[in-house]
């Protein structure tokens, strides 16, 4: 919590100044143990996503009736097996491989949603509190309208009008959930350009481009980092009510959200198919939680 | 009062703005919904024209949508295809369902947040703090369904304490009055109904309101906090008072003011809670409507049913506003 931001007057542009800046936060992350846990919760989930083909142990997609509805191992029930750790599923699939290859779709969503999120809403907020006037006005309408949609409606919406499919599903979700970022960019840019350097550049000429990718957005910077490692979390968990509701990737991909929906159909027989996705999705958004905390403690307290 | 009257005109554009947005993502939806009206039916080409033109479906957009929006105003949503009857009619009939499931989660998120956040604040740094801030942010990290899922295999399914879908029992009979199940109960005295009803609340208002609760009792200790190291707290401290009568009388209220602001602010994304809960608890309300309308391409349904949120959301808000002026008077006056 100490300031070790001293604020924004501080001379953007200039590298020393912004490299120690940044080695000062990365201090002030560090020190905070839940920030480091959660930046290696996420860190091991990247891992074992991008790796998940040679960690998987089995075919996810491999089905073998003998083993159906086969439990975990460790509690002393029969046909547990050491091979399927976690158990079967209804069609005897791999809940442990399932659980691994999930992850993907969970990381590819999560990631290039907070990307496209963050890009739209960050220049559209920037935009609208450089040159304010009207087209400030028609950002903040179009920002309340959003606003008074309810998110996972919205997302089910244009999920349903743009079809199935991953692509589909991202542009779904970041249609859905750029307005954080436009609202709380737009309400820093507002006070950033009105400072005396952005003036200065403006004096030597320099285009309103210029000054808000250079001089404005870098100083918004920790703003957006610590909204997108917040938001990472709830695109996955809408992502995974979105799979449980059926609206999203076919079936044919495993998901957490699309496991946890089958193992619901099984939960009196088979209580550990609907419980590891749902631990899954809980270790990796708590793990964007708190390092998203820690980086707010440590960039912007005010957030 | 004028601060009010111009909060509620200023509503009417952002409606129009919600309208027109769901207007257009309905129409870029694959699939026809005349086909699906008729499909298996042997209509013939004409048939299915003549009830194109019947519905208008064949006049340019901005038409249907100017049509769509006059109806709207009178109260015609349009005729849903699933139900054969008024959308309004199916929402309203829906409505009570999902009304008396969120105020319960509500009031279960509010007396678990309240005590939480203010003990959490008055002792800060302590255990108690600490553990009551774990247990907030693992909350938040629980997706809202699957904390149903759980709760259902563990109380309903295998402890059989508590039902886990529905709102009333098959064989418990209730007059119908104003579709709200506790109160009708009690309007006609059916003291076994209100029971019912509301053991077959407890799950899906717990579930709604842990992942609430988990959210406000933040809000509760940061807002608390915040007053707790103002001056004026300091003076009324230093003139005698009792701690007690410093923090419910002073901090408190003060408190509340970001705090009831933030909630009305995020009823949307609770809302949105209730669309995910209601299926997985079979609860018969809107937010389970829109899914399965979604599923049998019942777009009139699905477009009055994101209005009607959204109505709700913007209500809500302005009440929020309506609060806030009673809380700080300052502000009616700005």
């Amino acid at each position: 919590m100490e300031a070790q931001v001293t604020n924004v007057a501080e001379i953007p542009g200039k590298p020393p100044l912004q490299q120690s800046r940044f080695i000062r936060v990365l201090r002030a992350v560090l020190r905070k143990k839940t920030a480091v846990f959660g930046g290696f919760v996420l860190g091991l989930f990247v891992l074992i996503a991008i790796l998940a083909p040679v960690l998987a142990p089995h075919d996810p997609g491999q089905q073998n009736l003998k083993l159906r509805l086969a439990p975990p191992i460790g509690l002393g029930l029969e046909n547990a097996s050491i091979e399927y750790p976690l158990g079967n599923d209804n069609l005897g699939r791999d809940v442990f491989s399932r659980l691994i290859v999930g992850s993907r779709v969970s990381l590819v969503v999560g990631v290039i949603t907070v990307v496209l999120t963050t890009l739209l809403g960050s220049m559209l907020g920037a935009m609208a509190g450089y040159y304010r006037g009207n087209f400030d006005n028609a950002v903040m309408r179009l920002v309340d309208i959003w606003m008074a949609f309810p998110d996972i409606l919205l997302a089910i919406a244009f999920a349903a009008a743009l079809g199935p499919g991953l692509f589909n599903l991202i542009v779904a979700l970041a249609l859905t959930n750029w307005v954080v970022y436009c609202r709380v960019v737009r309400a820093e840019v507002l006070v950033l350009r009105e400072q005396e350097y952005v003036m200065a550049v403006r004096s030597l000429g320099g285009s309103n481009m210029r000054i808000i990718m250079l001089h404005i957005l870098p100083n918004v910077l920790s703003s957006i980092l610590v909204i997108a490692t917040l938001q990472f979390g709830t695109v996955i968990v809408t992502e995974a009510s979105m799979s449980f509701l059926g609206i999203s990737v076919q079936s044919s991909v495993p998901t957490w959200g699309g496991m946890l929906a089958d193992g619901r159909e099984f939960m009196r027989q088979a209580w550990w198919l609907a419980t590891f996705p749902g631990i899954a999705i809980s270790i990796v958004v708590l793990g964007a939680n708190l390092l998203g905390d820690g980086l707010r403690d440590a960039l912007d307290p005010r957030l | 009062m004028q601060y009010l009257v111009r909060r509620l005109f200023l509503t009417i554009p952002v409606l129009l703005g919600v309208s027109i947005i769901i207007f257009s993502i309905i129409q870029i939806i694959p699939g026809d919904p005349i086909q699906y009206m008729f499909s298996g039916t042997g209509a013939s080409p004409e048939q299915r024209e003549a009830m194109r033109h019947s519905l208008g479906l064949d006049r340019p957009l901005p038409v249907q949508y100017i049509n769509y929006v006059f109806n709207a105003i009178r109260g015609d949503f349009g005729q849903s295809i699933q139900f054969n009857q008024p959308v309004s009619k199916v929402i309203l009939e829906r409505m009570p369902a999902t009304i008396e499931f969120s105020i319960t989660s509500l009031f279960i998120a509010l007396i678990v947040a309240f005590p939480a956040g203010i003990i959490a604040s008055v002792k800060r740094n302590s255990i108690i703090d600490y553990m009551v801030m774990t247990g907030a942010t693992l909350g938040i990290s629980l997706p809202t369904f699957w904390v149903g899922i759980l709760l259902i295999m563990l109380v309903a399914v295998n402890l059989h304490w508590l039902p886990s879908f529905g709102r009333i029992s098959y064989e418990v009979h209730l007059e119908r009055v104003t579709g709200f199940y506790l109160i009708d109960s009690l309007l006609t005295w059916n003291i076994p109904a209100f029971k019912d009803a509301l053991i077959h609340l407890i799950l899906p208002s717990l579930t709604l309101g842990i992942a609430m609760s988990t959210f406000i009792t933040r809000l509760v200790r940061s807002s608390m906090l915040e007053e707790i190291g103002k001056d004026y707290v300091r003076t009324a401290r230093a003139k005698g008072l009792p701690e007690k009568t410093v923090l419910i009388h002073h901090v408190l209220s003060n408190a509340l003011i970001p705090v009831i602001t933030l909630i009305g602010l995020k009823f949307g994304a609770l809302l949105s809670g209730t669309v995910v809960a209601e299926v997985i608890f079979a609860w018969p309300g809107i937010g389970r409507l829109v899914i399965q309308s979604i599923y049998s391409r019942d777009y009139p349904v699905v477009q009055g049913v994101i209005l009607f949120f959204t109505l709700i959301y913007l209500t809500i808000n302005i009440v929020t506003d309506a609060l806030y002026v009673l809380v700080d008077p300052r502000i009616g006056h700005v």
